[in-house]
């Protein structure tokens, strides 16, 4: 019953969203006059290309049409690129893919051991530099961060190219700024989580059993650490995907965070609509997936349902 | 706590601040007094082009005083644009964090006073805030309406107000049930000002607190857009598009944007600096 909910809340949440952008786009005016202009162009022409697109009858009508075509995959023609908007979006998903998934392997690399770490040594030399580290790092956007890369490794150093994509070389500016970016808000996580963790009274049980500190540590710490940090996966998933919208842009990295600018520099409303209702779909399947796992991981709240 | 017991703390905390807290604190009010005393004792001006200087670089780097920041490619003072940069991100990110504050806690007020649907629909509306990053609604939002200043201050303002709303709607909430609430209701007083006079200043600070939190991220967002080219637009400068602009003279004169990306890191490292702290010495978490 549960998981059926779930779905159930998550189906609307979709729904909701795309009720929205139809309403966001219609209210900006006639869709065909802002595609072909109504001086070039005879009335025929366009009523044509109305009944063409769905842009006939009533208000309902037409959203009814609208629901058809995004359950078909029509989300419209991009004005930018002269393709449909599918192809246009999905010709730049591996790029994007490729980025987000290695920033997300060095934010955990970074922030896992150094995180565990500090919230260990807790109030140590390390620990308070961990903090430090954090603060500057969240203080430091992606793109501040990402030109100074680029001022020492591409202009002073001549190590790295600045901008583009295909060799192993062309991701490592990328994937540091996002990943270490990422690293900070992420270390802060997972040093809060085991803190917390540490401070459980079966933690304080089995350090007095006399249960030895490495196992206390993997049977006690990491199962209970666990649940907060797949709490936030939402809001990583989130940072990332902003992230990449300004990472994209600084290094000429195409993939969908540079088609998000584009789109809105160019207004191409078909594209933009595909890329919100795929990082809603995005979104809301990270959230049900956390949901779901929480209550596999966690088998309180499962209990406290049966209540 | 009161809002006013929490500016007494601050006050007498500030005299045993530490070291980076005391720094972060002269550097905004160093850049304060920039954009106040600026204009009064240079004539160094925004827009005045000085073709003779063209990418000039700043003192220690081989610049001449007559700029001391540098000029850019159009023999535009780096300085003077920095302050002018300053002024409008600043501003705009604090007039933001108030216009969201305003709105998020108004919200949070009215939701815990009506309940019922209206409660519904506002939780409702919070949780779908909270799972689309803010800056794709705020993209969205300017590729439908346009570009333009006023618009853009708004789509800022609204940046965070699901996190007053959250807690105004569950402070007040709280508050109806205490005894100073349950006198001023059986007197007669009307609900407006119950909530203006009584219940707002003792839910203030942790507010404040909020708001603390959301400034240096309103102030990265607005550096963001701007940076992207789809925020502030010339002839107006503000520090994220004079990055933008900057990055195309890396080679050439990385001081254009060496200075502005500089000035948004240490506004934002101070800002939350300044925050962080606040937050200890007022005693909440």
């Amino acid at each position: 019953m549960a998981i059926g909910f779930r779905l159930l809340r998550a189906v609307i949440s979709l729904w909701l969203i795309v009720t929205l952008v139809f309403i966001a786009l219609r209210a900006t005016g006639d869709p065909i006059t802002a595609i072909f202009d109504p001086d070039s162009n005879t009335e025929a022409v366009l009523e044509a290309y109305r009944r063409q697109w769905g842009y006939t009858g009533t208000i309902f009508d037409q959203y009814l049409v609208y629901i058809r075509n995004i359950l078909t995959g029509d989300f419209g023609f991009s004005s930018m690129s002269n393709r449909d908007a599918w192809s246009v979006v999905m010709g730049r998903l591996p790029a994007t893919l490729q980025l987000v998934g290695w920033s997300a392997a060095v934010m955990m690399a970074i922030g896992i051991p150094v995180g565990a770490f500090a919230a260990i040594h807790s109030g140590g030399k390390l620990d308070r530099f961990v903090m430090g580290f954090s603060t500057v790092g969240f203080a430091l956007p992606n793109f501040v961060m990402g030109l100074g890369l680029i001022l020492l490794f591409s202009v002073n150093l001549h190590w790295l190219p600045s901008n583009g994509i295909g060799t192993p070389q062309h991701l490592v500016m990328p994937v540091l700024t996002i990943g270490l970016s990422q690293a900070a808000i992420f270390t802060r996580f997972v040093r809060s989580a085991i803190l917390d963790a540490l401070k459980l009274q079966c933690v304080v049980s089995a350090r007095a059993r006399g249960v030895g500190e490495w196992t206390i540590f993997w049977r006690h710490v990491v199962p209970n650490a666990m649940l907060p940090l797949v709490t936030i996966t939402p809001l990583l998933v989130g940072a990332m995907v902003a992230a990449s919208a300004v990472v994209e842009s600084v290094f000429g990295w195409p993939g969908i965070g540079r088609l998000i600018v584009e789109s809105v520099a160019q207004r191409d409303l078909a594209v933009l609509q595909m890329i919100v209702m795929m990082i809603a779909v995005v979104m809301i399947a990270t959230n049900l997936i956390v949901d779901l796992t929480y209550s596999r991981l966690d088998p309180r709240t499962a209990a406290a349902r049966a209540h | 706590m009161s809002l006013a017991t929490s500016v007494r703390k601050t006050g007498i905390g500030l005299l045993h601040a530490p070291l980076g807290v005391q720094l972060a604190i002269f550097w905004m009010l160093f850049c304060f007094a920039l954009i106040i005393l600026f204009p009064l004792v240079s004539n160094l001006s925004v827009t005045a082009i000085d073709l003779t200087a063209r990418l000039a670089p700043p003192v220690g780097f081989g610049g001449e005083w007559g700029h001391p920041l540098g000029t850019d490619d159009l023999g535009r003072d780096v300085l003077a644009r920095l302050v002018s940069s300053l002024q409008t991100s600043l501003l705009i990110a604090l007039g933001a964090v108030i216009i969201s504050a305003t709105i998020g806690t108004t919200i949070g007020i009215l939701a815990a006073h009506l309940g019922g649907w209206v409660d519904q629909v506002v939780v409702a509306a919070v949780d779908a805030q909270v799972s689309v990053p803010f800056i794709i609604i705020s993209l969205t939002l300017t590729a439908i309406f346009g570009n333009n200043i006023v618009l853009f201050i708004f789509i800022l303002g609204l940046f965070g107000w699901e996190r007053y709303t959250r807690l105004a709607r569950a402070m007040a909430m709280a508050s109806r049930g205490r005894g100073y609430v349950l006198a001023m209701t059986t007197l007669g007083f009307s609900w407006p000002r119950i909530y203006l006079r009584h219940v707002l200043p003792n839910i203030a600070s942790t507010l404040l607190v909020t708001a603390t939190i959301s400034f240096p991220e309103v102030i990265l967002l607005e550096t963001s857009l701007s940076f992207l080219g789809l925020g502030i637009q010339p002839p107006m400068t503000s520090l994220g598009n004079m990055l933008g602009f900057g990055r195309s003279y890396l080679l050439t004169g990385w001081w254009i944007a060496v200075v502005p990306g500089l000035a948004i890191f240490l506004c934002a490292l101070s800002v939350s600096v300044i925050g962080d702290w606040a937050r200890s010495v007022i005693g909440r978490t």
